[in-house]
């Protein structure tokens, strides 16, 4: 399931050199601190900054290459724009659990 | 605006032709037209029949081509005004400096 | 792969991983990175380091992107500061609301490496353009606020030489834009010491400060000759000779010059290259114009230059309108000018003459629109009626040494002692010829002054007989005699001579007194006074002056040489 643009890893790479595994550091830090924003805005039922987490979390993951990961951030942004956190718990497990297979892919180009 | 020139058959005579506006935009090109003229003339056509417009300083340049011909001297024909250039002229009674038909 | 110039590129990203990547690919092309994580830094970096161009992210903490980039775009005020927003923004209204705030791109995630190195490229340079174009501008604003002011202070030296003029007398109106000079529009008016009336509406080709260069010396020598009682001829003509010894060929002057007589109601009208004037008759309602028939002053010298006016008779109420081309050339919105017909109309319309002026410039500001306010709008018009406050014009010129003498008298004694050593006549020539008008009549004067010395001198004082000279032998007898009775003489020859203006012209009355014995001149009177008797010069004298007098015992003489304006 879990899906990686592995050519857009490849670029990353060049374009950072010797930073590339602080770059993986600092995403995995980013993320895990960004998902846990997004379960706490669900228990505080609040769109608005559930919205704004779920955006930027869309980007970094897009910047990693992580497609799927990308496709479901967007899902949950809509949510937070349509102000309706119906099934938004489901769906943070679900970016959760593909964060998860995303980064024991990414650690193998370290 | 544009000019023209060509010389008759015995390269007596220069006609310049001023298409458009006469006035100081076209100050340039005129000079150049008598001033780079090679070889230089005995006399000069200035035709107007492309002109749709003439301004007073149209007129100054008329003078230093009359001055660059020989002043009192010159042979300059005005040919093929428009009433409405051919009023100026008459209002500024040049036919007194110069040919005009 | 570096840029030619580094470039300063802040960076405004709040999540780290999104900012790294842009750091590392904005470096790697050589240029210099500063960074912040919301949008409150982002103004903060922005005022220290002052970027040279600003990536933002649309959603940041504190204050966002589309605030940050309000908030340095006023900072930079004048400066071009490029705003690339980094968003994956969806939503069109986000898009414009960044536009709005002043974003002049976007990149959206997932960066691409070569999409940003390109977008920097493109907008160092437009940058680089900006500032060319900024430094270009500040240099023509510069030029032009020297130039302006270079202007005013030429204009200031052209009011200076204009002010004396009776412009604001109450018989002319004008309009004219206050930096007509500018746009080679003069218009001039003085009074002549008799008290008619001089004005020269000029239009000298070009634009700017080559046609006000000439409106100077037209100013000064107007000025400078119609206060002192030149003619219209006469002011022409050094006008002209002026214009065409100082100004490159191809500058001149269009010009309509008009001398007003109030005391006989006439003008004269004199139109080098203007439009036709136009004269309006008050009774009949109609109007006359005035061709030009001159070349342009300044285009021809010497005798070529044409002086002759028309001359046309006028009723009190009557009014002469003159104008530079400005009015006929006046255009509107679709290109169309305002022309001759549509002038002519506006006569048609009006019945009191009163109105006509205002009736013409509102006419043209129509026709033109009000947006397109012509400058070279040149519009003057004199009324056929003595200036009620004329008494006030002249006085003005009197205060002034610019008036020159015209009225004046003189008493001068030759003794007996200066007889032998000195000539009276070129002195008394040269004050009489201080009167213009009288310049022309040197030649006459310098007769009639000799003709009434020698005779006082002579046959007077010396007592000697004209009859001697009627043989070989007694014109020797009459110098020999001459030489001899100077030295012993003890006579005297007085002069008086006067001058004073006319509504014509001019009167100059010679009197002449010596203390010879005289002779019986009553004998050879006419009824009018004149003698006729032919010696002493009588025939020339009669012919030269109005009236010859002999007074006294025969002693005395008076003339009258009277001259006329204008001829």
């Amino acid at each position: 399931m879990s899906n990686l643009d592995t050519a857009a890893i490849e670029m990353l790479k060049t374009v950072m050199e010797d930073d590339f595994a602080m770059l993986l550091d600092t995403f995995f830090e980013d993320s895990l601190q960004r998902i846990a924003d997004l379960k706490r805005h669900v228990n505080d039922r609040d769109p608005e900054a559930f919205r704004k987490t779920a955006h930027s979390l869309k980007g970094s993951a897009s910047n990693l290459g992580a497609l799927t990961m990308t496709q479901l951030c967007l899902q949950a942004e809509e949510m937070g724009m349509a102000s309706n956190l119906d099934g938004a718990e489901n769906l943070v497990s679900e970016i959760d659990r593909e964060y998860h297979a995303v980064s024991r892919k990414l650690e193998t180009f370290r | 605006m544009g000019i023209r020139t060509s010389y008759s058959a015995d390269t007596n005579f220069l006609t310049i032709a001023v298409e458009g506006r006469f006035d100081f935009s076209a100050h340039q090109e005129f000079r150049a037209a008598y001033e780079e003229a090679d070889p230089q003339p005995a006399g000069f056509n200035v035709d107007m029949s492309e002109t749709n417009y003439l301004d007073s300083s149209a007129l100054g340049m008329l003078l230093l081509l009359r001055d660059h011909a020989g002043g009192d001297g010159a042979n300059i024909t005005i040919e093929n005004c428009s009433a409405d250039v051919k009023k100026i002229l008459t209002i500024s009674n040049f036919e007194q400096l110069f040919t005009i038909k | 792969m570096t840029a030619a110039k580094p470039l300063t590129v802040l960076i405004a990203d709040d999540t780290k991983t999104d900012r790294m990547i842009l750091e590392s690919i904005v470096k790697k092309e050589g240029h210099l990175v500063v960074s912040a994580e919301n949008g409150v830094e982002a103004i903060e970096v922005y005022n220290a380091v002052r970027p040279d161009i600003v990536l933002l992210d649309v959603l940041m903490p504190e204050l966002d992107g589309v605030g940050a980039a309000r908030a340095i775009k006023e900072a930079a005020g004048d400066e071009m500061v490029p705003i690339i927003f980094l968003t994956s923004l969806n939503d069109t209204d986000s898009l414009v609301r960044c536009l709005e705030a002043g974003g002049d791109d976007f990149l959206s995630k997932p960066y691409n490496r070569f999409i940003l190195q390109a977008k920097i490229k493109a907008f160092s340079r437009m940058r680089d353009m900006h500032t060319t174009m900024r430094k270009q501008r500040n240099q023509i604003q510069l030029n032009n606020d020297h130039m302006l002011q270079e202007q005013a202070v030429a204009k200031q030296v052209f009011d200076n030489i204009a002010h004396s003029g009776c412009l604001h007398a109450s018989n002319v109106r004008y309009f004219m834009s206050p930096l007509a000079v500018f746009n080679g529009d003069v218009l001039v008016g003085a009074l002549r010491p008799s008290g008619s009336m001089l004005i020269l509406l000029g239009d000298f080709t070009g634009h700017g400060l080559p046609a006000a260069i000439g409106a100077m010396p037209l100013a000064s020598t107007f000025y400078g000759m119609a206060h002192k009682g030149f003619s219209l001829s006469d002011i022409l003509q050094e006008i002209n000779q002026k214009l065409k010894s100082t100004l490159p060929i191809g500058l001149f002057c269009c010009a309509t010059m008009v001398e007003m007589n109030f005391k006989r109601n006439y003008v004269r009208v004199w139109n080098g290259g203007l439009p036709d004037c136009f004269v309006y008759r008050a009774k009949a309602g109609t109007i006359e114009t005035v061709k030009s028939s001159h070349l342009p002053l300044g285009v021809v010298g010497g005798k070529d230059f044409k002086d002759d006016s028309c001359y046309l008779e006028l009723e009190p109420g009557d009014r002469l309108f003159l104008w530079s081309d400005g009015i006929h050339e006046a255009r509107n919105a679709s290109g169309e000018m305002f022309g001759e017909e549509r002038l002519v109309s506006v006569f048609d319309k009006v019945s009191d003459g009163e109105v006509i002026f205002d009736s013409i410039l509102n006419a043209v500001q129509k026709f033109a629109g009000e947006g397109e306010r012509d400058d070279d709008l040149s519009l003057v018009e004199l009324s056929m009626v003595t200036p009620n406050n004329i008494a006030q014009l002249q006085d003005h010129y009197g205060s002034t040494s610019a008036r020159g003498l015209t009225e004046w008298s003189l008493s001068f004694e030759v003794k007996a002692g200066s007889f032998r050593y000195f000539d009276p006549l070129p002195l008394l020539l040269n004050i009489v010829q201080s009167v213009p008008s009288l310049r022309k009549h040197g030649g006459n004067l310098y007769t009639i002054l000799a003709e009434l010395y020698s005779n006082a001198l002579e046959h007077g004082v010396l007592k000697l007989d004209s009859a001697l000279k009627k043989s070989a032998d007694g014109f020797l007898k009459y110098y020999e005699l001459r030489t001899e009775r100077l030295e012993t003489t003890t006579g005297s020859v007085t002069f008086g001579i006067a001058h004073k203006l006319t509504s014509e012209g001019g009167v100059l009355t010679i009197q002449v007194k010596d203390t010879g014995d005289g002779f019986n001149y009553k004998k050879y009177q006419r009824k009018d006074g004149n003698l006729t008797y032919s010696g002493r010069g009588m025939n020339l004298l009669n012919d030269l002056c109005r009236r010859v007098e002999y007074k006294g015992n025969g002693n005395e003489v008076e003339i009258e040489f009277v001259w006329q304006d204008d001829h």
